[in-house]
C-alpha cells in the first residue's frame, strides 16, 4: 500500500525482463510480483491490489492491451503503464486511449524504468490526495448542513412543545377557542418541522451512500405499513383505502427508509388530493425484469400543462398554493430522486377532475441491471 | 406504574425545553430537578442522585449528551439508571452524522418536540 511501500505488479511472458525489472524496482523498495500470462496478470492483481501495473503489449494469449482494458474496469485509479515491444505510435496511443498512463519502450534502462514508476507513483499518490481531500469537504457539508437544520428546528420544536403543553391543560383552563386556534399553530409548526426535514434530506441526498445500506426489501409489507399509518387521515377525509397484491412477488434491492418515504408520499398524496368518499388502490405486481406498483386514486386530479413540472422541487400545482391543502411542494421531488437512486422509472398519468395514476417500476437486481 | 415521585433529572441547554418538559412530568407527580449543560448535570447527578435522565444531545459541544452517558455508564451508582436522549437532531436526516450505535447507550431516543402523552408513555417504560 501506498502508505508503506509502494506495490508493483509486471505482466509480461518474458522472464527476463520480469526478473530484471523485479530486481530493479525491489532495490528501490517497493513490492514486486510478476505474472507471465495476462490472465495469471488479473488475478494476482485482483488479490495483490498493486498500486502500479506495468503490461506488456505483446503476449501470447491475452493481449496486452486486453489485460489494460480489464484492469481499467476493474480499478481505474491504479497507475498502468506499457511496455512495447515495437514501439510505434500508434500501439502506444491506443493503450493510452485505453487508460494506460505512460508507455515505455523496450529495450530500457534501469534508470528508465525507475524514473517512470516513480512519475506514476506519484501521479497516484495526488490522486488519492484529491479523493481524500474532496471526502473531507463532503463530510463538512453534511455537519454543516446537520447543524444548520438543528439551529432551525430547535426554537420550532421548544414551540410546539409550549402548545402542547398548553393545550393538554398544564398551564390551566384554555378556552375552547383558543384551543382550536393553538391547536392550528401547533399544526402549522409541525408542518414546517416537516419541510425542513424533507429539504435537508433532498439537499443532503447521496445515492452512492444509501446504495451501501441497500438491502432486501419487501415492498408489499412497506405498502401496507404506510396504508395502515395514513388510514385515520384517509378516515377523516373519508377516502377507503384498497391494496392488491400479485402473490409471491420477489424482493428488490434497495433502501427501506426510501421505499417508505416514497410510499408515504404518493399514498398521502393520493388522499390529500382526493374527494370526500374517493378511494385509492394501491397494486403491486411483478413485470418482465421489474416489481411494478401503481398507486390510483379518483380524486381532483392534475391539469395536463401541470404535469411536467410536478417532480420539481418547491413546485406546487397552481391554485392550490391558496387552498386548504398544506403542502411543502417537496414530496415528488424527494420520490423521484428515490426512485431515480434505485435504478426505477415513474410515470403519471392524470386526468383533471378524474383522478391520478402514479406508476413505478424498480430493478428487481439493480446489479445485474447496472452490470449490463 | 405511578410515576409519583419519581425524581428525574433534566439535562438541556434550551430552558424553554428543560421548563415545557418539566411542566409534563409534574403533572405526572414526578418530582423535577434541572441541569442547563453536560457538565451541571454530571454535577446533579451527583448530588442528587436521581432516578431517571432525560438528556439532550448537542449542548456545549456536538455531542455533549453522548459524553454525558458515557460517564453516567462508567460510574457504578449511575450505571443502571434509565436514560432517554431527546433531540432537535432530525433522526431521519444523513444517517453518518452521528455514529448509530451511540444511541444504543440509551433506553429511548426521542425527537423534540415530544407530546406530552408520548413524553410520559416513554418516561413510563423506562422506569418500569
Amino acid at each position: 500500500m501506498l502508505l508503506d511501500r509502494a506495490s508493483v505488479l509486471v505482466i509480461d511472458d518474458e522472464e527476463m525482463v520480469r526478473n530484471s525489472c523485479a530486481r530493479v524496482l525491489r532495490e528501490e523498495g517497493y513490492v514486486v510480483r510478476g505474472a507471465e500470462t495476462g490472465d495469471r496478470g488479473i488475478d494476482v492483481f485482483k488479490e495483490f491490489h498493486p498500486d502500479l501495473v506495468l503490461i506488456d503489449l505483446k503476449m501470447p494469449g491475452k493481449s496486452g492491451m486486453e489485460v489494460l482494458e480489464e484492469l481499467e474496469s476493474e480499478d481505474p485509479d491504479v497507475v498502468k503503464i506499457v511496455i512495447t515491444g515495437y514501439a510505434t505510435v500508434s500501439s502506444a496511443i491506443e493503450a493510452m486511449q485505453r487508460g494506460a498512463y505512460d508507455f515505455i519502450p523496450k529495450p530500457f534502462s534501469p534508470d528508465e524504468l525507475v524514473l517512470i514508476v516513480k512519475r506514476g507513483l506519484e501521479k497516484r499518490r495526488l490522486l488519492n490526495e484529491k479523493k481524500g481531500l474532496l471526502i473531507g469537504q463532503e463530510k463538512i457539508r453534511r455537519n454543516m448542513v446537520s447543524l444548520v437544520s438543528h439551529e432551525l428546528r430547535a426554537p420550532i420544536a421548544a414551540t410546539v412543545q409550549y402548545l402542547e403543553v398548553i393545550l393538554e391543560g398544564m398551564a390551566g383552563e384554555v378556552s375552547s377557542e383558543a384551543k382550536e386556534l393553538i391547536h392550528r399553530c401547533d399544526e402549522r409548526l409541525r408542518e414546517m418541522l416537516d419541510m425542513i426535514g424533507k429539504w435537508i434530506n433532498l439537499a443532503v441526498f447521496d445515492a452512492e451512500k444509501m446504495a451501501e445500506h441497500f438491502e432486501e426489501v419487501n415492498l408489499s409489507e412497506i405498502a401496507l405499513k404506510a396504508l395502515d399509518r395514513l388510514k385515520s387521515s384517509a378516515d377523516r377525509k373519508k377516502v377507503k383505502l384498497f391494496f392488491q397484491a400479485q402473490k409471491n412477488v420477489p424482493f428488490i434491492t434497495g433502501s427501506k427508509i426510501c421505499m417508505e418515504e416514497v410510499f408515504n408520499n404518493l399514498v398521502g398524496n393520493a388522499i390529500k388530493y382526493n374527494r370526500e368518499k374517493g378511494r385509492v388502490v394501491v397494486k403491486i405486481y411483478e413485470q418482465e425484469k421489474d416489481v411494478c406498483f401503481e398507486i390510483d386514486d379518483n380524486g381532483i386530479g392534475i391539469e395536463k400543462e401541470n404535469l411536467p413540472r410536478i417532480f420539481d422541487e418547491f413546485y406546487r400545482v397552481d391554485g392550490r398554493r391558496n387552498s386548504p391543502i398544506q403542502g411543502s411542494g417537496l414530496g415528488l421531488a424527494i420520490v423521484k430522486t428515490m426512485v431515480d437512486a434505485h435504478g426505477g422509472v415513474i410515470k403519471v398519468d392524470s386526468r383533471f377532475g378524474k383522478g391520478t395514476n402514479f406508476k413505478i417500476c424498480l430493478p428487481k437486481d439493480i446489479h445485474a441491471e447496472k452490470g449490463s | 406504574m405511578n410515576l409519583k415521585g419519581a425524581r428525574i433529572l433534566i439535562i438541556d441547554d434550551d430552558p424553554d425545553f428543560v421548563r415545557s418538559t418539566g411542566m409534563i412530568l409534574k403533572s405526572a407527580g414526578c418530582q423535577v430537578l434541572e441541569a442547563f449543560s453536560g457538565k451541571e448535570g454530571l454535577e446533579k447527578s451527583r448530588a442528587e442522585n436521581p432516578d431517571l435522565y432525560i438528556i439532550d444531545l448537542m449542548m456545549e459541544t456536538y455531542s455533549e449528551g453522548f459524553r454525558v452517558v458515557e460517564s453516567l455508564i462508567k460510574d457504578e451508582n449511575t450505571r443502571d439508571k434509565p436514560r432517554i436522549m431527546i433531540t432537535s437532531v432530525d433522526l431521519k436526516g444523513p444517517w453518518d452524522t452521528y455514529p448509530l450505535d451511540e444511541w444504543s447507550a440509551c433506553d429511548f431516543l426521542l425527537q423534540k418536540p415530544v407530546h406530552p402523552a408520548e413524553l410520559l408513555k416513554h418516561v413510563q417504560r423506562a422506569m418500569a
